[in-house]
C-alpha cells in the first residue's frame, strides 16, 4: 500500500498500526533530515524535533489532500520545523560550537600536525554554520550523513542535478569565505 | 582545489559520530499521539459538558422566572406572598442542606418527625 492509501485508509479506521507503518516508512530520512539542519551538536535534539514532526504531521494528517506527495509534504514540514527549532534555540541557548563535540577522529601522529589538523577543522566547522540553511544541510547530509546525491534529492524533493548545484555552490562559498579570512590552505 | 576542500569537509565531519533514529521512535511517537488524542478528547468533553451546564442554567432561570410571572398573575389573597417567601426562605436552604449534608439532613428530618411517626403508630386502628 502507498503513502497515500495508507493515510486514506488511517483517515477511514483510526487504526494506530496504520500510523505506525508511515512513521516506520520515513523515520530516517525525517531523522537525517532534521540532522543534517541542526548539526552535529544537536543530535538529541534531533529525536526530538523528528518526534514533534510526526505529532505534527499526525495533526495535520486530515488536511492533506494529496496534491503533492506525501514524502514531499513531509520533507518539508520536517525542514520548516528544523529551521524554526535552529532559530528558538540560537536565541535561547549559548552556541556550541561544532569542534567542540566530542570526535572519533584518529590523533595525527606529529604533534604539530595535530594542532594544524585541529586548526582546520576548527575553521571549517565555523565557516559550515555559517551556511544559509539549505547549503549547510547539503553539506552536513553529504559529509557527515554520508547520504547519496540521490537520497538528499528525494529528501529534498529537488532533481539530482539541483542538488549537486547546492553543494557547488556551497562549497563555494566556503572557499571564498576561506579565501577572505586569508586561510590559504583551503584555497 | 575541488578535491582540497572535500577531503578537508569529508576529514572533519565525517569524524562525528553518525548519529541514528531511536529505535523506538515509532513506538514513542504512536504513544504521544495516544496521548495527545485522550487530552484533546477530555478536553472537548469537558467542553461539551460546561456547554451543556450553561444550557440547563439558562433553562431553569428561565423557568423560575416564568413561573414568578404566572404566581404573581394568579389571584392571591392577601397573605399569599407571605406564605410564598416563607417558602421560599425555608425549602431553598433545606433543599441546598440536604444536598451538600444528605446524612446530616436525614438525621435532622428524622429527628423533627419523629414524634409524629409515633403519634401515627399509638393511634388505635
Amino acid at each position: 500500500m502507498d503513502d497515500e492509501a495508507t493515510i486514506a485508509e488511517y483517515l477511514r479506521t483510526r487504526e494506530p498500526e496504520l500510523f505506525r507503518v508511515l512513521v516506520e516508512r520515513h523515520q530516517g530520512r525525517v531523522f537525517r533530515l532534521v540532522a543534517s539542519m541542526l548539526g552535529p551538536q544537536a543530535d538529541l535534539d534531533a529525536q526530538e524535533v523528528t518526534q514533534e514532526v510526526f505529532l505534527r504531521v499526525h495533526e495535520k494528517l486530515e488536511s492533506f489532500r494529496g496534491e503533492a506527495r506525501f514524502g514531499s509534504w513531509l520533507y518539508r514540514l520536517a525542514y520548516n520545523r528544523a529551521v524554526e527549532h535552529r532559530r528558538r534555540a540560537r536565541i535561547r541557548l549559548p552556541h556550541v560550537p561544532v569542534e567542540a563535540v566530542p570526535e572519533a577522529a584518529a590523533v595525527a601522529a606529529d604533534p604539530f600536525d595535530e594542532v594544524a589538523e585541529g586548526e582546520r577543522r576548527r575553521v571549517v566547522a565555523r565557516l559550515v554554520e555559517r551556511l544559509p540553511d539549505l547549503y549547510r544541510s547539503v553539506i552536513y547530509m553529504h559529509y557527515w550523513l554520508e547520504c547519496s546525491v540521490e537520497e538528499m534529492a528525494e529528501t529534498l524533493g529537488v532533481p539530482s542535478g539541483t542538488v549537486k548545484s547546492y553543494l557547488s555552490r556551497a562549497r563555494q562559498r566556503l572557499r571564498d569565505w576561506a579565501k577572505a579570512d586569508g586561510t590559504e590552505w583551503l584555497e | 582545489m575541488e578535491d582540497r576542500i572535500d577531503e578537508i569537509l569529508r576529514r572533519t565531519l565525517a569524524s562525528h559520530p553518525r548519529p541514528q533514529p531511536s529505535p523506538t521512535l515509532a513506538a514513542d511517537v504512536l504513544e504521544n499521539v495516544r496521548k495527545l488524542t485522550a487530552a484533546r478528547q477530555r478536553a472537548e468533553e469537558q467542553r461539551q459538558r460546561h456547554g451543556a451546564r450553561l444550557v440547563l442554567a439558562a433553562y431553569w432561570f428561565a423557568a423560575s422566572v416564568g413561573s414568578a410571572w404566572i404566581v404573581q398573575t394568579l389571584p392571591w389573597p392577601v397573605w399569599g406572598p407571605a406564605v410564598l417567601w416563607g417558602l421560599a426562605l425555608t425549602v431553598v436552604p433545606l433543599g441546598y442542606a440536604t444536598f451538600l449534608w444528605p446524612q446530616s439532613a436525614a438525621r435532622w428530618a428524622a429527628l423533627c418527625f419523629k414524634p409524629l411517626l409515633v403519634d401515627a403508630r399509638g393511634e388505635p386502628s
